[in-house]
């Protein structure tokens, strides 16, 4: 009784009842803001993550992924490989280069296919690339498209929207790869405003993105008035698309055999530190004679030194 | 409470009185106005980004599950450059943080802000999405826009609410005031009309005082004045009542007497008188005897004589006995003895109610049709003055309305009773007839009306 009388007295006092009000209201905003800002947030690693997310397929095919520029020719090598040596050949999809690297890395494949050298980290880590063949980096275009030749300054009008229409009015519709993607860092290593003019069109979002070359062919078919930077490998399975002559090069494969052609990029085939028999007996294969034929039938050249491409 | 001999404390002003009584109001008003909305504006604005967030992660989401699709083993593998499309479309924000995390927690693609959409320390908002193969998609988005934002909302608010304070402070206290300064006007008019009333309830009081003492004195007068008729009034009754007896008694005593003598000479003379002498005796004895018929006659209207013969019970007795001959109405009789010793030395209440039984039984007949008549003498002790005599007299009869019939003998019987001090009342009973009821005063004061100590007994025999 006289605790509750104390209390009673207490609350009566002006100064406590203002705290109370005070501190009311102010426990009612912090709990507004907490519970707005309360949610789940990503867990932490978890220890061992070093543990391969995939277990391989051991089933005695010899799985092969990478960058999609690879797959056109290493799909008919495979074959031709398979059908000489008995050992099955499995090429998946495109993951990339890096994803190819991981992936063999990983364990998950045996071969990996990358159109870019093996960067410092993954040399590290015993990884091995042999170079098998070179195709060009083209801009391709809708057969529609009236351009018959463009240079750098034109192409960075496309690119960054200066030059919104062709020269008949149809739409300029540019079809751009994630940054860091090879075919393109050929053309902006040789071309620095290529770059300048792709950073401004991907901070406007003036231009579809897509994954993987697969995802561009077919909008450059569909679409009148589509252009994209990509590599020529599988330029010749698509009739409605064609490769337009660049700063007055026409992109053949003599003209990258020969290096008259710049704008390049090699193809490897990455072994990891301990290839299995059948994965080093395919890296042999693809530098061979019957190999270079099949592939220049593909419009891929033999490798050639590399050397950084350089604006004619 | 002060303590005995304390000072007193000092008056405390309505307007402090106030403004303490209305500071935690005021205070938690001020709170919630310049909490509340940057709290509201707050979360809804960290709702908005979590709806972005959340938008991005179901885009990125519904790719990676079509890439799985597409890969069912390696589409892990490609989910930097998943990521990186996805980097550079519209949805995608430069602030925005992306983890890509296998069904292990192993992350297989991340994205962080870079530069100067970087804010370092700020709080983030995750919105998270499933993807294939148990694969989650966490998106975040900085709040520490809406957190600058709602500081400045609760600077704004703040403001604001300490305007409204101010002003709800300001008129509260200003109407306080104002309203204190009425009632303290209303108060004096109050307290002056206060005063007034009772100085009236003061006068109203000496003069109510002063009225009833003469309206006292006024009924007391009255009361002395009644007493005095009364008084007088049964005196005069006895006066009337003694004189009617002396002349009863002197006509039936001497001329009554005289006239029998006369009578008895003329016989005697008519024995020896010759045959003409006998026819003019005989005449004169004729004319004796009317003249002692009317003497009779005078005499009994005077004072019946059976009331001083026999007295009032048997009296009433023969009354009832020859009137029941004489009509055919059976009529019943109950005297209490008490009434009838109360009556006993009171001649003029006994002959009052003589005639008024007397009267009742000719209108029963007369007026009622009555088959049946009663009548009772009772005596009333619990009656007021020393108790009463009271006469009933109740029929069978068909009643009658005393106001609509114009009766003699009503107005006679009423008149008697009241020279006495009584009263008359009639009733129609339920089961019908009427009933006469006669009230007589039978105390001390009545006595002296009915009462007449020097007049001569007679000699019932």
């Amino acid at each position: 009784m006289a605790r509750a009388a104390g209390l009673r007295r207490l609350l009566g006092r002006p100064f406590v009842r203002v705290a109370a009000g005070l501190g009311l209201a102010l426990a009612a905003a912090a709990a507004t803001v907490t519970a707005s800002l309360a949610g789940p947030t990503p867990p932490p690693p978890p220890p061992g993550a070093s543990v391969r997310p995939v277990d391989p397929a051991d089933d005695g095919v010899l799985d092969l992924a990478g960058s999609g520029t690879n797959l056109p020719g290493i799909r008919r090598l495979a074959r031709r490989f398979a059908a000489e040596t008995g050992i099955p050949v499995r090429v998946h999809a495109s993951v990339g280069s890096s994803g190819g690297v991981a992936a063999l890395l990983d364990g998950v494949i045996d071969l990996a296919l990358a159109s870019r050298p093996l960067r410092g980290g993954e040399r590290a880590a015993g990884l091995r690339a042999v170079a098998y063949a070179v195709t060009p980096v083209v801009v391709a275009v809708h057969t529609d498209v009236p351009a018959r030749s463009l240079d750098a300054a034109g192409l960075a009008a496309l690119l960054d929207g200066s030059r919104p229409t062709w020269s008949d009015g149809t739409p300029v519709v540019f079809v751009l790869r994630e940054p860091g993607d090879s075919s393109v860092a050929v053309m902006t290593r040789a071309h620095p405003e290529l770059a300048r003019a792709i950073e401004r069109a991907r901070a406007r979002g003036l231009h579809r993105v897509a994954v993987h070359d697969a995802d561009v062919w077919p909008i450059l078919e569909s679409m009148p008035g589509a252009a994209a930077i990509v590599a020529e490998g599988d330029l010749g399975r698509h009739p409605d698309v064609r490769a337009v002559p660049f700063e007055g090069h026409r992109p053949t494969v003599a003209a990258v055999a020969t290096g008259r052609y710049p704008y390049r990029k090699r193809l490897f085939v990455v072994l990891p530190p301990r290839p299995t028999p059948a994965a080093r007996r395919f890296a042999a294969y693809v530098t061979t004679p019957t190999a270079r034929a099949v592939l220049r039938e593909e419009g891929y050249a033999p490798p050639i030194p590399a050397r950084p491409p350089t604006a004619p | 409470m002060t303590a005995p001999g304390a000072p007193e404390p000092p008056p405390v002003s309505v307007r402090t009185r106030i403004a303490s009584r209305l500071a935690p109001a005021l205070a938690l008003a001020v709170a919630m106005v310049t909490l509340a909305p940057p709290a509201v504006y707050f979360a809804v604005r960290v709702a908005g980004i979590r709806a972005r967030a959340r938008q991005v992660a179901a885009r990125t989401a519904a790719v990676l599950g079509k890439e799985a699709r597409i890969r069912p083993r390696l589409w892990r593998y490609d989910t930097p450059k998943i990521l990186a499309s996805l980097e550079h479309t519209r949805a995608f924000e430069p602030a925005m943080a992306v983890q890509i995390l296998d069904r292990t927690g192993r992350r297989l693609a991340r994205v962080e802000p870079a530069g100067a959409a970087a804010e370092p320390g700020g709080p983030r908002v995750w919105a998270r999405a499933q993807a294939a193969q148990k694969v989650s998609v966490w998106v975040a988005l900085p709040a520490g826009g809406a957190v600058v934002e709602a500081l400045w909302a609760l600077a704004g608010a703040g403001a604001l609410g300490l305007c409204i304070g101010w002003w709800i402070r300001r008129t509260a206290l200003a109407e306080a005031v104002r309203a204190d300064a009425d009632l303290a006007e209303a108060f004096d008019h109050a307290r002056a009309a206060h005063d007034e009333l009772a100085a009236l309830a003061a006068d109203l009081e000496q003069t109510v005082a002063r009225r009833s003492a003469a309206l006292r004195a006024a009924l007391d007068d009255a009361r002395a004045k009644d007493a005095r008729l009364r008084e007088l009034s049964a005196k005069a009754t006895a006066a009337v009542e003694k004189q009617r007896r002396s002349i009863a008694r002197e006509l039936h005593d001497g001329v009554g007497q005289t006239l029998t003598a006369i009578r008895l000479r003329l016989e005697v003379l008519a024995a020896t008188a010759g045959t003409e002498a006998k026819a003019a005796i005989a005449s004169l004895v004729s004319l004796c005897d009317e003249a002692i018929a009317e003497t009779r006659r005078a005499v009994d209207r005077l004072r019946p004589p059976v009331l001083d013969d026999v007295g009032l019970p048997r009296a009433l007795e023969r009354l009832c006995a020859d009137h029941g001959h004489a009509t055919g109405v059976t009529c019943t009789l109950a005297v209490a003895p008490a009434a009838a010793a109360r009556l006993h030395d009171a001649p003029a209440a006994s002959h009052a109610i003589y005639r008024i039984v007397q009267e009742g039984l000719h209108n029963a007949v007369r007026h009622g049709a009555a088959r049946r008549i009663d009548v009772r003498v009772t005596l009333d002790d619990t009656a007021p003055g020393g108790g009463a005599v009271v006469v009933t007299i109740e029929d069978d009869g068909r009643g009658f309305d005393p106001e609509a019939v114009e009766l003699r003998g009503l107005a006679f019987m009423q008149e008697r009773a009241e020279l006495l001090g009584g009263a008359l009342t009639i009733a129609r009973p339920p089961a019908g007839g009427a009933r006469l009821r006669v009230v007589l005063p039978a105390g001390e004061r009545s006595a002296p009306a009915g009462e007449d100590p020097d007049a001569p007994r007679r000699d019932p025999s």
